[in-house]
């Protein structure tokens, strides 16, 4: 045999090289054991996947393996864990993983959507926003809200009552709570748009809202809270103790926590009206607050973001870094997404106190962020300079402006964000004419063509 | 070291170190449940394994005789491919059939540690390849219809590259 290979020319040998070599090659996925054939499978990529699948049909068959693509779901955000129990198997894990997979890239590049502007309000601004399911509620210093529909784009119906600009409002089953300079806080009907219940009692502008089945607790100018039976229009309790007016409240069904430009958190007690922790150390205004049942997180005018147990009233964390106002949080498990109105957003672990990522860089936004939300992949946040921006969570890398106004620079803010799986939705506007004020609301469904 | 003797499916004896042997999950079954003791000097039959691939895995379990356990909880395992380190990827530049053999041997003297090498090196020969490279690779005929193939392609859209 050597004799003959010397013999061979180079072409010769590259010949017989070919003749031979299929003899060792081996298509394993079809020949090995069909358990075995997926170990192998299990380490490949989606995108591997659907190449492999497309080489022959006894690959194909295997590649279309639901558990298969089960295990590459579970890679994904936003497939709830509940989704694996009970019948899990019997589902089409490829479909699930395809669909999830198109909209992701929806969101990502922009390339599918369909886009809708939903025009009120004139010239006035857009305070306050809410989005559940086909409805959108949008509050407004017109002194009016306006309920739409996003299906339809249209608006059904315009609340009035008001004699003052509304600041805050709330949305929960068939009920919308808002909160006025008027220093009262109408109770409507969703689906009529009639107003059920005016509450009297504060004695200045109601400045923010906190709902948990049907008991609305509202924060006053007055420097006071109250809690609110808004089936019967009741004033349940009233919480007295901070000494200047009431910025931001949360309220978990148990207990109250509330910020204020007196400089303190509050955790009260509401029915026995006490507060049970005054949390010191902000030295200005409280804006912004989180609260989930264990952890407080307060935003103030300090530059500082305060981390306290809700429980002992103990300061766990200063969180510095930003340079101006807190206007926003969110906070998810141990993770809080900040955004400030020096232009950046950072993200935080709260257990340990340390900035894991500061959204910045050349496209950053360029000044105040009004408004943020996050889930497990992607924060996006919206801006007074006219723009909504997507970030990667987990690196803080830019991903793209989702909204872009030309006013953008001389006038044009996008004053709020809410978004679902599928949608978002913006209020944006101007104070200067330059933009009218409008909702945005964009459909990244798998679909749309 | 007390040693055992292994006996290959084409009649050959191998001497092997019992404690190099017991990573096979097989042959430690044996050995455990049926009583094969240390001082028993009959081979352990392997009807599965031919005498050059059992040299081969008795080579790799002599390197891996010091690797810690594996973890068993599989399913929340992250299923990388890049972690083969340098004297495994030396070990497997062998032909597909080897490979081939070396899988099914693995799987069959349950050694899960090779089991996953080999099974990683191929999905590394699947990786980053178009189907008429992994077709080319593995030797395989394309049995679609170009109606199935349209068909195929429209189910996969979204992978396409731009």
């Amino acid at each position: 045999l050597d004799l003959l290979s010397d013999m061979c020319d180079t072409g010769q040998a590259r010949y017989i090289l070919k003749k031979i070599e299929p003899r060792f090659q081996r298509d394993f996925i079809t020949l090995l054991p069909k358990e075995l054939a997926m170990s192998i499978l299990r380490y490949l990529e989606p995108k591997d996947l659907l190449n492999a699948m497309r080489t022959c049909k006894s690959w194909k068959v295997l590649c279309d393996d639901s558990l298969l693509w089960k295990d590459k779901c579970r890679a994904l955000p936003e497939i709830p864990n509940h989704y694996y129990d009970d019948d899990s198997d019997n589902l089409d894990w490829k479909k699930i993983f395809l669909t999830r997979q198109e909209l992701d890239d929806n969101w990502k590049t922009g390339r599918n959507f369909v886009k809708k502007e939903l025009k009120g309000h004139d010239d006035h601004v857009i305070t306050c926003l809410q989005f559940h399911g086909d409805r959108i509620i949008s509050g407004s210093d017109d002194s009016t809200l306006k309920v739409w529909s996003v299906s339809s784009g249209e608006c059904l119906l315009t609340l009035t009552g008001h004699t003052g600009g509304v600041w805050c409002s709330q949305f929960e089953g068939d009920i919308i709570c808002s909160g006025s300079t008027d220093r009262t806080i109408k109770v409507w009907d969703v689906h009529t748009g009639q107003s059920l219940h005016t509450l009297f009692g504060h004695s200045s502008t109601v400045r923010c809202l906190s709902m948990y089945n049907q008991i609305c607790v509202s924060g006053s100018r007055d420097a006071t809270l109250r809690v609110w039976d808004v089936q019967t229009g009741e004033c349940k309790h009233l919480l007295i103790g901070h000494m200047a007016a009431v910025r931001c409240v949360q309220y978990d069904g148990v207990r109250v926590v509330s910020g204020a430009y007196d400089c303190l958190v509050k955790v009260w007690d509401p029915v026995s009206e006490t507060c049970l922790h005054s949390l010191t150390g902000h030295n200005n205004r409280v804006y912004s607050l989180q609260f989930d049942g264990r952890h407080i997180v307060s935003g103030s005018l300090d530059t500082t973001i305060r981390v306290w147990d809700a429980v002992t009233g103990t300061c766990l964390h200063v969180l510095s870094g930003h340079r101006s106002l807190t206007s926003g949080m969110e906070l998810r498990d141990n993770i809080l997404v900040s955004g400030n109105a020096d232009s950046l957003v950072k993200i935080w672990d709260i257990t340990t106190g340390a900035c894991l990522q500061t959204l910045d860089g050349p496209s950053k936004h360029q000044s105040a962020v009004t408004c943020l939300l996050f889930n497990s992949k992607y924060v996006m946040t919206s801006s007074d300079d006219g723009t909504v921006k997507l970030w990667d969570i987990k690196t803080g890398d830019f991903i793209r402006d989702i909204v872009k106004l030309e006013s953008g620079g001389s006038g044009g803010v996008v004053w709020r964000i809410q978004l679902d799986k599928t949608r978002l939705v913006c209020a944006v506007g101007s104070r200067n004419g330059t933009e009218e004020t409008k909702l945005i609301v964009f459909d990244f469904s798998v679909g749309n063509e | 070291m007390p040693n055992i003797k292994l006996q290959s499916s084409d009649g050959d004896i191998f001497d092997v170190d019992i404690n190099i042997a017991k990573q096979s999950g097989t042959i430690s079954t044996m050995l455990d449940d049926l009583g094969m003791d240390e001082e028993d000097d009959d081979p352990v039959p392997l009807a599965n394994v031919s005498a050059m691939i059992l040299k081969k895995v008795i080579t790799w379990c002599k390197h891996h005789k010091d690797d810690p356990p594996k973890p068993e909880d599989e399913e929340n395992m992250e299923k990388r491919t890049d972690d083969i380190d340098s004297w495994d990827q030396d070990f497997l530049k062998v032909d597909q059939g080897t490979l081939f053999e070396l899988i099914l041997a693995a799987n069959y003297l349950d050694i899960k540690g090779l089991l996953d090498v080999t099974c990683k090196t191929v999905a590394n020969m699947i990786k980053g390849k178009k189907a008429e490279e992994i077709r080319k690779t593995f030797n395989i005929k394309n049995d679609f219809t170009p109606e199935e193939e349209e068909q195929i392609r429209k189910e996969n859209e979204w992978c396409e590259d731009p």
